[in-house]
């Protein structure tokens, strides 16, 4: 037997009694104008997409629980399912107000997302790497007292006592360090800014 | 034979539903059976 000879209504009769093939062939012979159907009033493809889906999952309920009577109607029957629930997508839209941005206000100039974008952070990783590589040129002493300082972020009290020095010489050896650094920036001609 | 209005002509083809909402609903079919517990008919999704 060709099933796709079959009228539509032979074919959900023989999908209530338990042939699941019958309903891809309903669905392939109908779905273009069905989605077709939808995506044109409501105008997003992903919640056409889960219209598309809700339609067929309230079709399928229906037949299998026997609840269904419109004998060789089966398309008009379809197209009212999806017309409610495209009408019930924008009652909820209706419930749940949305603002767009305008030339005027954007919301998310109000809101905003204050973590870093991939970019940045990728750009910040680059300054790091390059900085680190400059710290590298400078005179142990110094070098030791800017790592203490930046990177264990301990106090200058704590780093005169860890390097054996006083804290005087702790904070010439970082004045030195950043002077230094500043000269190896400039004759580098590295941007270490975003 | 019948002219074709140039409405006709502009008419958009129809676009297809995509297969993955296809898919997803054969295999929700497949797995939807209704079962009939004191005369009530309740649908059950068992995977």
């Amino acid at each position: 037997m060709d099933m796709l000879q079959l009228p539509d209504s032979k074919l959900v009769s023989m999908y209530m009694k338990g042939n699941e093939a019958c309903l891809g062939v309903l669905i392939n012979r109908h779905q273009a104008k069905i989605y077709n159907y939808i995506i044109v009033r409501i105008r997003d493809e992903d919640l056409a997409n889960d219209v598309f889906q809700d339609a067929f999952l309230k079709i399928i309920q229906t037949l299998k629980k026997g609840k269904y009577n419109e004998e060789g109607k089966f398309l008009p029957w379809v197209l009212r399912i999806a017309h409610n629930l495209v009408i019930d997508h924008f009652r909820r839209l209706k419930r749940m107000p949305t603002i767009s941005p305008t030339a005027e206000f954007d919301i998310f100039d109000v809101i905003k997302d204050e973590s870093p974008s991939v970019e940045s952070s990728l750009i910040w990783d680059q300054i790091e790497g390059d900085l680190k590589k400059l710290i590298d040129f400078l005179p142990d002493e110094q070098r030791e007292v800017l790592k203490l300082r930046h990177y264990s972020r301990m106090s200058f009290k704590e780093i005169a006592e860890q390097t054996d020095v006083s804290i005087n010489t702790a904070l010439g050896r970082m004045r030195y360090a950043l002077i230094n650094l500043r000269k190896l920036i400039e004759q580098h001609n590295i941007v270490l800014t975003q | 034979m019948r002219n074709i209005t140039s409405s006709e002509k502009d008419k958009a083809p129809l676009r297809n539903a995509p297969k993955k909402c296809i898919k997803f609903i054969l295999d929700y079919s497949k797995s939807y059976h209704v079962v009939e517990v004191s005369k009530n008919k309740i649908g059950l999704h068992l995977n």
